[in-house]
């Protein structure tokens, strides 16, 4: 595993096992002084430089090692980095390593998890900037997304052709103006996405082929309608535009 | 003999007319035959997408098929050259009229008399086609005329060709403009059945969002890719696509977002996806008013033939709603109630009918003014002529009424020889006939004339090389009377009766007039 893989609250996590361990081991220390007054006795009785406390100073630290060791040995093998997308057998302190490290004393520990600690909460805030910036930019997204959906129109057209005579076709749209033909053409509109109607009316020439037949494009409606001669009754219809 | 000739001509010539039809109308109703069965062979090889895109295709195939058997349902409501009158056609026919002339008497004849149109070969379709149409209307305004004659033995002693014309254009239906007899009322109507139709569409679209959702959410839940969504849908709503052109489209809008949410979400299948929602209400809403709009699209356009029925999805309590609605909008509504003077949107459509139909009779009650010449090659008794004359008509009376009665005035001059013997072919002999009439229609049937009677006062003056043994002048009494079915031959009595000398001479005639629509 790659050591940039592990985040900050992994490391914290780790520093404060060896940080138990560690106050664990030195309570173990501290029993085993209690039975054994030699090691025991203030610092500054015996000179810095005898050997006696350079002894005694060896066996204190061999001493807590074993303590750190033994406590680790009680904590188990254990996988540090929770994130279940590692291998289990990715990263894993041994016992040994782990009363090793410990054996550093709480009062380092203490500090470095402080130090972890202040570093979290910076990148908390770091996160949470970030957070604040992304969803700022998404609402910003969103919003620009829906005025586009908004304003994104499809073109209809309408189409008529007439035949046999003179005949006249009017089509009303809600809320637009009304499409007149009175000879053949083309007419169109620009629609935003979703559904209306509009109705459809006039009269075909009488005679013998007389007839007219309106076709609508850019739309989902029923098209082409074929009028026979005579009146066109008003009728409605749906239509459905989309955006493509 | 010499009349089963005659009326086995114009057999021959009506068969031609009806075999020519025939051959043209064949293709479109072959084309609104829609296909029984989707039949789609899939083999192992094929993907999913290919069989989705074959089916597709199928189904394109059968909605173009669907589509051409609607776009022939349209009637006609108007055809207002059926309802010219027998002498009308007489003076100027509409496309193609035969005749068998004098069946009675020595010298019978069998005249065809063709619209200038009529002769017209363009193709059918881009014939009537108003881009082209317009430019040749004039040609609608004349005929030619011919004409061959058999004496008593059968053996042919005559040939007649000519031409008419109309000059004053003045009462071609086609080619008038309506819109005064009912742009207001559809203005007013349109509006008010966007509004009904909008509002209760609304409230059905919602009903079937519920029941859509069930129906897909199933699907969803099923996770295999959906092949036809219509026919999936119909299982559950029997007529909620009831043959539109837009069904498939619809459908697809449906079916497309449901197979893509079931490739992208192949586990996570608890609640529709967003855009299907959205989908879902678009459509149910789409179709809660293309339910209504085509209920009422079919009553009214029918004035009544159909009943008003709504898809079984749609309540009788909405139903009702409905129809109270559009009543109590038109009621509110000044140019259909105060100035219409009707109160149902049903009864407005059947006024602003009444109102276009009185326009037409307006229109075809116009004046008719047609030059006219026409050259007689004859042998034996018949004798050699050239015919100019001015035939006018004018339809009197009130314009509502189907029994219209028609002024008819006409001055011919007639050239032809003074040799009644037939032995010389020389053109000396002048005759001037003026006649004025009046033509009355006794019955109608199905909105056509079937009875009509013709009173005319007659009077014929020689001025040059008139026969001594004949009056230089000749006033005549004359009468017709004519009788058919709707869209059968006219049985034609023509007298004429000459007071002085008490003289009458009477001829029968056997017309039949054969239009675009026949």
């Amino acid at each position: 595993m790659n050591i940039a893989d592990i985040n900050i609250t992994d490391i914290s996590t780790l520093v404060s096992v060896i940080l138990a361990t560690s106050v664990a081991g030195e309570r173990l220390v501290t029993l085993i002084k209690t039975f054994a007054p030699s090691l025991e006795g203030p610092p500054g009785e015996v000179p810095d430089g005898s050997i006696n406390q350079k002894t005694r100073k060896i066996v204190l630290m061999v001493l807590s090692f074993i303590c750190c060791t033994v406590t680790a040995y009680f904590v188990g093998l254990i996988n540090y980095i929770p994130d279940p997308k590692v291998p289990a057998t990715a990263f894993k302190l041994n016992f040994w390593l782990l009363g090793l490290l410990a054996t550093g004393g709480s009062a380092f520990w203490t500090n470095l998890l402080g130090y972890i600690s202040a570093i979290k909460d910076v990148h908390k805030q770091a996160a949470a900037e970030t957070k604040r910036k992304t969803d700022i930019r998404q609402e910003a997204l969103e919003r620009d997304n829906k005025a586009k959906l908004k304003t994104a129109t499809t073109t209809v057209g309408f189409d008529v052709t007439f035949s046999g005579g003179v005949g006249s076709i009017l089509i009303q749209i809600n809320g637009l103006p009304d499409l007149n033909f009175n000879n053949d053409g083309h007419q169109q509109v620009d629609l935003p996405q979703g559904n209306y109607l509009y109705a459809v009316s006039g009269s075909a020439a009488n005679g013998p082929g007389g007839g007219a037949v309106l076709t609508i494009s850019g739309a989902i409606t029923d098209s082409p309608q074929h009028f026979g001669p005579g009146v066109i009754v008003p009728a409605v219809h749906p239509l459905l535009v989309t955006i493509a | 003999m010499k009349k089963i000739y005659l009326l086995l001509g114009i057999v021959i010539l009506l068969s031609l007319k009806t075999s020519a039809q025939s051959n043209t109308e064949a293709p479109s109703k072959t084309e609104g035959t829609r296909g029984d069965t989707l039949r789609i062979k899939l083999t192992p090889g094929d993907s999913v997408a290919k069989k989705i895109q074959a089916r597709q295709d199928s189904l394109n195939e059968d909605r173009r098929q669907l589509q051409n058997s609607l776009n022939t349902i349209q009637a006609a409501e108007v055809n207002a050259h059926e309802r010219n009158t027998g002498t009308f056609l007489d003076i100027l026919s509409n496309y193609l009229q035969i005749a068998a002339q004098n069946i009675t008497s020595s010298n019978s004849n069998l005249q065809l008399k063709v619209n200038w149109f009529a002769l017209n070969t363009t193709d059918s379709a881009k014939k009537y086609q108003n881009s082209y149409f317009k430019r040749v209307a004039w040609q609608r305004n004349g005929e030619f005329i011919i004409d061959g004659g058999m004496d008593q033995t059968n053996k042919i002693n005559s040939f007649q060709l000519g031409i008419n014309y109309n000059v004053l254009n003045r009462r071609d239906t086609a080619m008038r403009d309506y819109r005064f007899s009912y742009i207001r009322a559809h203005k007013e109507q349109g509006r008010i059945l966007l509004d009904v139709v909008n509002f209760m569409g609304a409230k059905v679209g919602t009903d079937l969002t519920v029941k859509l959702n069930n129906i897909i959410q199933r699907l969803y839940n099923n996770g295999k890719l959906v092949l036809d969504i219509q026919d999936t849908i119909k299982k559950f709503i029997p007529d909620l696509f009831n043959g539109n052109s837009s069904d498939q489209e619809i459908a697809n809008e449906l079916q497309i977002q449901l197979n893509k949410d079931i490739t992208n979400n192949p586990k996570n299948r608890h609640t529709l996806t967003v855009p299907m929602l959205a989908e879902i209400d678009s459509v149910s809403d789409f179709e809660g008013k293309e339910a209504i709009a085509n209920s009422l699209n079919d009553y009214f356009g029918s004035y009544g033939k159909k009943q008003l029925e709504f898809p079984s999805f749609i309540s009788k309590q909405r139903a009702d709603s409905i129809v109270t609605n559009l009543n109590s909008k038109v009621k509110a509504n000044k140019t259909l109630h105060d100035t219409l003077g009707v109160s149902t949107m049903f009864d407005a459509n059947k006024k602003i009918l009444a109102n276009y139909e009185d326009l037409v009779q307006y229109i075809s009650k116009q004046p008719l003014l047609t030059f006219g010449y026409l050259y007689t090659y004859g042998t034996g008794t018949v004798l050699s002529s050239h015919v100019g004359g001015i035939t006018y008509l004018q339809g009197i009376g009130n314009f509502r009424s189907t029994k219209s009665g028609q002024l008819t005035g006409s001055l011919t001059d007639t050239l032809s020889s003074s040799d009644l013997a037939g032995k010389q072919k020389n053109f000396d002999r002048n005759i001037i006939t003026l006649q004025a009439g009046y033509n009355q229609v006794l019955a109608v049937r199905q909105k056509v004339s079937v009875i009509e009677i013709k009173a005319a006062l007659e009077e014929d003056y020689a001025t040059s090389s008139y026969i001594s043994t004949t009056e230089k002048s000749t006033f005549y009494i004359d009468a017709y009377l004519r009788a058919r079915l709707p869209k059968t031959p006219w049985l034609k009595f023509d007298f004429k009766y000459d007071p002085k000398n008490g003289n009458v001479l009477g001829f029968l005639n056997f017309t039949y007039n054969l239009d675009k629509s026949n």
